[in-house]
């Protein structure tokens, strides 16, 4: 068993075969850096809790493919905020299905959508000066009109 | 497509501040990780995501969410295709040119010509790190681009200007002289660009290249196509559709010099004899020869496609011999690699399979009878 640490001091405790579905933890242990607990500073304990969800389950339905696209269906049904951490988690334990599934999700819900709406979605302000702003609007009608 | 450096300098980015925190048993929120929203996605996560969208339009799109997210497309974009543009590629690529200056391959095909020389005079000015640029049907641009481009973007490794009308040989022979890196070059319909003059400039400067494509140049003559025979030794696939000045000489100077080729188009070169065949099938042989001498497999199967229609002057003994030799080029229905339309004293020409064919169907009983 591998014991996992998150940024906010949470453990976790998952089998060796499972977490090195992750690359960085599977080069850590062969490494040995991984003695007593392998520390993820840049992950916290609900992400974490998330991503060993995943990793778990698809080690353990390995070849039932239509339970596993199920699965991955409504793992992605959260929110923005969660979407977010959990790709970072993703790429920072590199953990190629998880990468790969999340940034999908994210490429089919932006799309087909405008700047603002994607400016809501992922709560982004829009920063630009006003001169950047208009060549922007420039851009954006010579492409889509 | 995300460059190396980008993945390396976000990893970096992640980690400084992670470090010391997490063993002290310290409580509270993500210790001190800078990225903490969309805004600030690193700049490989965000290119990763935009790829997976087929549609190129969408880096013009999320380069208007937020300067964040305009920063790391600018940074990480090597790939960009706008094929797509209707009617607005020019003032586009006049706009997105000086941002995206980490371009590498750019598809600017026209359907409708658009582009005109101010455009490439920007790609020039910022995208020096292009190698692919495919400017196909781009009739209204003239010489200043080429110069420009010459200039501009000297580490070119595929270039497509086919249709291309207005170029002079003059120009094109200019930017041989700086593209030395030149592997492919799509010359097809390119009249007054691609004569003996460019192609001698071409053959002597862009000895790395592999594919070119010559297809309707009705200028071209033997003393072009022996200078880029001469100085490309890499030469794999050359289409000579149409460039009917051209005789035997051309062929045996690839067949001699050549011994990568594998695609070699003649539709509509009515000078080629058996004198031609005779000279690709000598290069069949001592290309097995050697073969076996050296490492195995270093020149390949050879021939893989031979077009000769129209070439009427051929004789079945001549061009059965060259079949014969290269196991690739098949007349069977399916794998119609031997070409062979308008000739039609070449009928009896045919792969080993097509005889084999024939020969297994000769030899099943028929119960009728």
């Amino acid at each position: 068993m591998i014991v996992l640490n998150s940024s906010d001091g949470a453990t976790f405790e998952v089998e060796e075969s499972v977490a090195v579905q992750s690359q960085t933890i599977k080069h850590m242990i062969e490494d040995n850096c991984a003695d007593t607990s392998i520390p993820l500073p840049n992950v916290n304990g609900v992400t974490l809790a998330r991503v060993l969800e995943y990793i778990k389950k698809h080690a353990e339905a390995k070849d039932d493919e239509e339970g596993l696209k199920s699965f991955d269906a409504e793992f992605v049904k959260v929110d923005q905020a969660s979407l977010f951490e959990i790709i970072l988690a993703a790429n920072y334990l590199d953990i190629k299905g998880l990468l790969d599934l999340t940034c999908q999700t994210v490429a089919d819900q932006i799309k087909d959508l405008t700047v603002e709406e994607v400016r809501a979605i992922f709560n982004i302000m829009n920063d630009f000066t006003p001169e950047e702003e208009a060549k922007l609007r420039n851009d954006h009608a010579w492409a889509f009109e | 497509m995300i460059g190396e450096n980008s993945l390396n300098l976000c990893f970096e980015k992640l980690m400084v501040f992670g470090g010391g925190n997490c063993n002290n048993g310290k409580m509270g929120g993500a210790a001190g990780r800078e990225i903490t929203e969309w805004k600030d996605i690193p700049v490989e996560l965000l290119l990763g995501i935009v790829s997976l969208v087929d549609d190129d339009r969408i880096m013009i799109l999320a380069s208007g969410v937020c300067s964040g997210w305009r920063d790391a497309i600018s940074c990480g974009l090597i790939h960009l295709n706008l094929s797509w543009c209707k009617k607005n590629m020019n003032n586009l690529v006049l706009s997105l040119a000086p941002k995206f200056t980490k371009l590498q391959v750019l598809n600017l095909r026209q359907d409708k010509p658009q582009l005109l020389d101010d455009a490439v005079e920007m790609i020039s000015k910022n995208c020096h790190d292009l190698q692919d640029l495919d400017l196909s049907k781009s009739f209204k641009l003239t010489d200043y681009s080429l110069y420009v481009l010459a200039h501009g973007c000297p580490i070119l490794t595929r270039l497509n200007i086919s249709g291309c009308s207005a170029f002079s040989d003059n120009a094109l022979a200019y930017l041989a002289r700086y593209c030395r890196k030149l592997e492919v070059l799509n010359l097809c319909g390119c009249v007054r660009a691609a004569t003996d003059t460019a192609l001698k400039a071409i053959g002597h400067h862009c000895n790395q290249l592999q594919i070119v494509n010559l297809g309707w140049c009705e200028k071209v003559s033997d003393a072009g196509v022996t200078s880029l025979a001469y100085g490309c030794p890499n030469l794999r696939e050359l289409d000579l559709c149409g460039c009917i000045l051209i005789t035997d000489e051309s062929v045996i100077a690839l067949a001699t010099n050549c011994p990568h080729l594998r695609s070699l188009d003649l539709y509509y070169c009515r000078n080629i004899t058996d004198k031609a065949m005779h000279s690709l099938a000598q290069s069949g042989v001592k290309n097995k020869r050697e073969m076996w001498e050296s490492v195995k497999n270093r020149y390949g199967e050879g021939l893989v496609h031979l077009n000769i229609s129209q070439c009427t002057a051929l004789t079945p003994p001549a061009v059965q011999a060259v079949c014969d030799l290269f196991p690739a080029l098949h007349t069977c229905p399916g794998q119609h690699s031997l070409i062979i339309s308008g000739c039609l004293n070449l009928t009896s020409v045919h792969c080993a399979c097509a005889v084999q064919a024939h020969r297994a169907l000769a030899a099943t009983p028929h119960p009728a009878l």
